[in-house]
């Protein structure tokens, strides 16, 4: 079905799934070398145990973006998507510093939207988040579960 | 689980979008469910008709969800097959009534139909709901 989209902007039928309804994925192996996706991985396990001059996992950053009210010649249709952005340095180039802001310890506020479980890294000229910088030759993985 | 990160994780990357299909599709069916929720919750405030059966029901009034005195319509909502497009994981809730999207944002005619929404409003019940089911997805 192909459809007209009636988005952001237009007529304002999309609803955002922000707040409590991002949050980060972690792809890796498990045990069994089989890979697994987890969810809201507490990346505080992760730098505990992935010091920062190891190799670490990349991290992906998913979240089900959108609910969009669409119409078409015939038909009618609310679209899910959930956005997929592969690896973090990525992420982090799309999200501005100046929008990322501190709030507590398990919440983020990027322009005006919460959210819950964003997990970033790779190098960046970042300011520090968290008391810790994230520098070009140090990478730490920040997010919150 | 502990989890143990071995070597590159790009073949787990690769296959992340796959793992999330039956997420997408899970999360449409959802919506569908709210669609159908929305209208057959409804009361309808509108004119008094008699129906294909010969039995009377009451119609929506403008801006109401639509009426469903058979449940055809509603019955009618369902979900797309869930695809991979670009970064996106896409599934719909959809039906493929032509009256679905006349209802839903009307219809100038002739006959003239005043919108009925019943998609839009189910977009914020969906929404809670997959919130709640993307909690239960973690670890």
């Amino acid at each position: 079905m192909s459809g007209e989209s009636l988005g952001v902007g237009e007529v304002g039928l999309t609803a955002r799934l922000a707040a409590d309804g991002d949050f980060a994925a972690l792809v890796g192996y498990d045990d069994a070398n089989q890979v697994r996706l987890y969810h809201g991985y507490p990346v505080e396990l992760l730098n505990r145990d992935n010091p920062p001059d190891s190799e670490f996992p990349r991290v992906t950053y998913f979240r089900a973006t959108s609910l969009k009210a669409a119409k078409g010649s015939g038909d009618l249709r609310i679209q899910v998507d959930i956005w997929v952005v592969y690896g973090a340095k990525e992420r982090l180039e799309e999200i501005d510093s100046r929008m990322l802001f501190l709030l507590d310890e398990e919440r983020w506020l990027h322009d005006g939207v919460w959210l819950s479980g964003l997990a970033v890294g790779g190098e960046s000229d970042a300011p520090a988040v968290r008391g810790r910088p994230l520098g070009r030759r140090r990478e730490y993985w920040i997010g919150v579960n | 689980m502990r989890t143990r990160f071995r070597g590159s994780t790009a073949p787990a990357l690769r296959a992340l979008p796959e793992a999330l299909l039956p997420v997408a599709g899970d999360f449409a069916g959802i919506t569908s469910d709210a669609v159908v929720e929305v209208i057959e919750t409804s009361s309808p405030a509108g004119r008094m008709y008699r129906g294909p059966g010969g039995q009377m029901y009451r119609a929506s009034a403008p801006g109401q969800p639509p009426a469903s005195p058979t449940g055809e319509y509603p019955g009618s909502w369902g979900t797309t097959e869930p695809e991979i497009r670009g970064k996106r994981v896409r599934s719909s809730a959809a039906t493929d009534r032509t009256i679905g999207p006349r209802l839903e944002f009307g219809d100038p005619g002739p006959p003239v139909i005043a919108p009925r929404p019943h998609g839009r409003p189910a977009i914020p019940i969906a929404a809670e709901r997959i919130k709640v089911r993307m909690r239960e997805l973690r670890p």
